[in-house]
């Protein structure tokens, strides 16, 4: 058994150099058929081209030697007159080289004209992003089971975080419209004082309330670009981070808000732990949406985009349905629900593959 | 550049505007709300007495608060509400500047004649032990304008007071129980300035043993005083109630029956009269000592029942079976002619007792029900029907094993929301 381990490791290793060593030799060939090509150009013998790049450019060529060829070939086809090659070489290279971008200063003006007549940008971008948020509450109108017009209740934000997969598309050079599915949660905790000692006036039943709410939302949202769009090598390097600001609505869908009861009881038991789900006892309305605006960047990393930003998003409904149960939430927790919406801060990150899909443009 | 930059200031603004817009409950302030449940309590146990509901919805709680610190002291606890169940006022008497060892239970509460404050009756109990009828008057604001204690032999028979009416004259009808071994009751006369007319104040035989007054007491256009009654029959070893009736300033109260037949072997423990537009209803448990049910008994004005057997609730609508132990504790006539019944129940799945409400037509047929209440001990004391149509139930809850008040304001169906 270990004789036939061997003898596989062996031959793996022969084959890898093998491999290795033409790959090698190969690519070689080509950068000197390239090289060749460049002089050939030059020299003005430029229906030697074709034939010349044709092989390395099926296999052999790097990435961007390869891009190179193409673009010796397609100034070929354009002085040769041969349009519908020319056409056939740039759709080749863009969809080869999706990142491909005409040179403004040094490209020739024919290269630069059938350049701007193919789509090159990509039809549309699709990522990936996630961060945390902090949810802010306001509060409608007070209900709890507590005395009101005398309450020190408050709500503090605790750290909850966002994933979402998007999709985004470009409309002309500054506007971008964006749709997320996005899985939310929020946290965010609620102290008040059920009872105060009747000779001191001291609380003696401190409670907090956290509530850990679980949506799924869809968002659609319009960006704007701070700066238009322009050659990256025009752009200074506040500009390359492409700065856009957003706005948008988001349809959250609440799927379940837990409420966890830590008491403080100095006089009694402290009746702590969790309470059943506000969406079961149809306290929580389930649908929340919410008005969004966004600061971010898009910095070109590659083929791709990393994406960074911060959300701020203005949740406009009472989420609130009912304010008190018939049992366990009032009379054993001591709680009723205040009428609330919910705000969040959310900063996040994430990436955007642009997907491309290149064709020659008709008027 | 410099108009991008501008947008950038605008949303940083209109976010720091919304950061800076989020209210707190004082800020938003107590909703308006049909309904509500609310909890009031302390470090001590409260036990609720009663309730005065005013026609704008406010309320007025009598309770009584268990002080233990070396020896049980207590204490009369009265809150003023609003109409949403928020506290207004709250004060104990004797007041918390006393350093005396007088304890005051708490009994019943009524408005005053000239109706700009509150007569609370109860129980007044000294250093001595020696325990007396207390009647408190207060003003709209819970300071304490008058007050008087009527004590018997000279403190040697304990006598505590129990319920309130005003005569056509504006005198004070007050009823008393005075305690073992004479376990007889007690109808005194107070003029409007808590001067007792000694002419007008009789001791009664109860003719049942160990009764208890129901603390509900009323007075008729012949200024008769009627009240509710509950004991063990002489004439055998269970428990039954009666209307009592006493005319204004005779020492020999009318006779009236018991609300279940004598022969029948059953004990029935009345626990709270109300009037209604044909007389009066009483409320209890039946076999409270083996797995009670909720009753209702339906009197005239001379407290004659209209039926042979009191109506039992041991199954509500849908198959519900009370199988735990039941106890009813109060009754109220609705503006549709029916009745709603209070309690507390163990036959929900929720553990401990929970608060019992059911709603009966004029013809006794359940219409609905509902269960407040979770793991603690739940009972409901005290309900009226409020003015917009709905109910308040006024009982008590063991938050954190401390007995404590509860309120509730349900819609006309019983549900808060």
């Amino acid at each position: 058994m270990q004789k036939v381990n061997k003898a596989f490791y062996v031959l793996l290793i022969i084959v890898s150099v093998t491999f290795c060593a033409f790959e090698t030799k190969a690519q070689t060939a080509c950068t000197q058929t390239l090289r060749q090509a460049r002089t050939v150009f030059d020299e003005g013998r430029i229906h030697e081209l074709e034939q010349l790049l044709s092989d390395c450019i099926d296999n052999g060529f790097t990435d961007d030697e390869r891009t190179e060829a193409y673009r010796l070939l397609i100034l070929a086809h354009i002085y040769l007159d041969e349009t519908v090659k020319a056409d056939d070489a740039m759709l080749e290279l863009l969809r080869d080289n999706h990142g491909f971008e005409i040179n403004q200063q040094a490209d020739p003006a024919e290269l630069i004209n059938l350049y701007n007549t193919f789509r090159h940008d990509p039809i549309f971008f699709w990522g990936f992003r996630g961060g945390f948020n902090t949810s802010f509450v306001n509060v409608i109108e007070a209900h709890g089971v507590h005395d009101l017009n005398n309450s020190n209740a408050s709500y503090s934000n605790q750290l909850g975080f966002v994933v979402g997969l998007l999709i985004e598309k470009r409309f002309g050079s500054r506007i971008t419209l964006r749709s997320d599915l996005q899985y939310i949660i929020n946290t965010f905790d609620h102290s008040f004082s059920t009872f105060r000692r009747t000779d001191t006036n001291i609380d003696i039943v401190n409670s907090t309330a956290s509530e850990t709410q679980n949506s799924a939302g869809m968002s659609l949202m319009a960006q704007f670009r701070l700066f238009p769009e322009k050659e990256a090598i025009r752009k200074n390097k506040f500009e390359k981070l492409n700065p856009y600001v957003g706005l948008g609505v988001t349809g959250r869908y609440i799927l379940s808000s837990a409420l966890t009861f830590d008491v403080s009881n100095s006089a009694g038991a402290s009746p702590d732990g969790a309470s059943e789900d506000l969406i079961d006892a149809e306290i929580r309305n389930q649908f929340n949406p919410t008005a969004d605006i966004e600061f971010g960047i898009k910095k070109a990393l590659g083929l791709m985009y990393f994406t960074a930003g911060v959300r701020y998003s203005y949740g406009f409904l009472d989420i609130t349905d009912r304010h008190y149960d018939n049992g366990r939430l009032t009379t054993f927790f001591g709680w009723g629900a205040n009428d609330i919406n919910t705000h969040s801060l959310t900063a996040f990150i994430g990436i955007l593959i642009p997907q491309y899909v290149p064709k020659k443009l008709t008027k | 550049m410099k108009k991008s930059l501008h947008i950038a200031n605008t949303l940083f603004l209109i976010v720091s505007f919304l950061f800076t817009s989020c209210n707190d409950e004082m800020d938003a302030g107590p909703g308006e709300s049909e309904t509500y449940i609310k909890l009031y309590g302390s470090q001590n146990n409260e036990e609720p007495n009663d309730m005065l509901l005013h026609a704008d919805g406010s309320i007025i709680i009598l309770a009584t608060q268990e002080i233990i610190v070396d020896e049980t002291t207590y204490k009369i606890k009265v809150l003023a509400l609003d109409r949403l169940g928020n506290l207004i006022w709250e004060n104990r008497y004797p007041d918390d500047t006393s350093e005396s060892e007088i304890s005051y239970k708490g009994g019943s509460i009524i408005s005053n004649a000239n109706g700009d404050g509150y007569l609370l009756i109860g129980e007044s109990i000294n250093s001595d032990n020696q325990k007396s009828v207390l009647i408190l008057e207060i003003d709209q604001s819970g300071t304490q304008v008058n007050s008087t204690e009527f004590m018997i032999d000279n403190g040697d028979t304990p006598i505590a007071g129990v319920g309130l009416a005003l005569n056509s004259q504006g005198e004070i009808k007050a009823t008393g129980l005075i305690g073992s071994p004479n376990n007889n009751l007690w109808v005194g006369t107070f003029s409007s300035n808590l001067e007792l007319q000694p002419e007008c104040s009789f001791r009664y035989a109860s003719a049942v043993s160990d009764p208890q007054l129901l603390k509900s007491t009323f007075t008729n256009s012949n200024d008769e005083v009627v009240f509710g009654l509950t004991g063990f029959q002489t004439t055998s070893s269970r428990q039954n109630g009666k209307l009592v009736k006493v005319p204004s300033c005779q020492p020999i109260p009318l006779s009236s029956p018991f609300i279940v037949n004598e022969s029948n072997s059953i004990s029935y423990a009345t626990s709270f009269i109300t009037k209604t537009s044909s007389g009066f209803a009483l409320v209890g448990t039946r076999n409270p000592d083996d797995g009670g049910d909720i009753f209702i008994s339906l009197v005239n004005s001379d407290g004659v029942p209209f039926t042979n057997e009191p109506i039992v609730f041991n199954e509500l609508p849908g198959g519900l079976i009370l199988d735990g132990d039941e106890e009813g504790f109060s009754i109220e006539q609705t503006n549709d002619g029916g009745y709603l019944i209070g309690g507390s129940s163990e036959s929900n799945s929720d553990g401990g007792s929970d608060i019992i409400l059911v709603k009966i037509n004029s013809q006794g047929i359940v219409q609905w029900y509902q269960f407040y209440g979770d793991q603690n001990d739940e009972e409901a004391n005290i309900i009226m029907q409020s003015p917009d149509g709905g109910f308040i139930i006024l009982g008590s809850t063991e938050f954190g094993g401390i007995n404590t008040l509860i309120l509730i304001k349900t819609d006309r169906e019983g549900n808060v929301h």
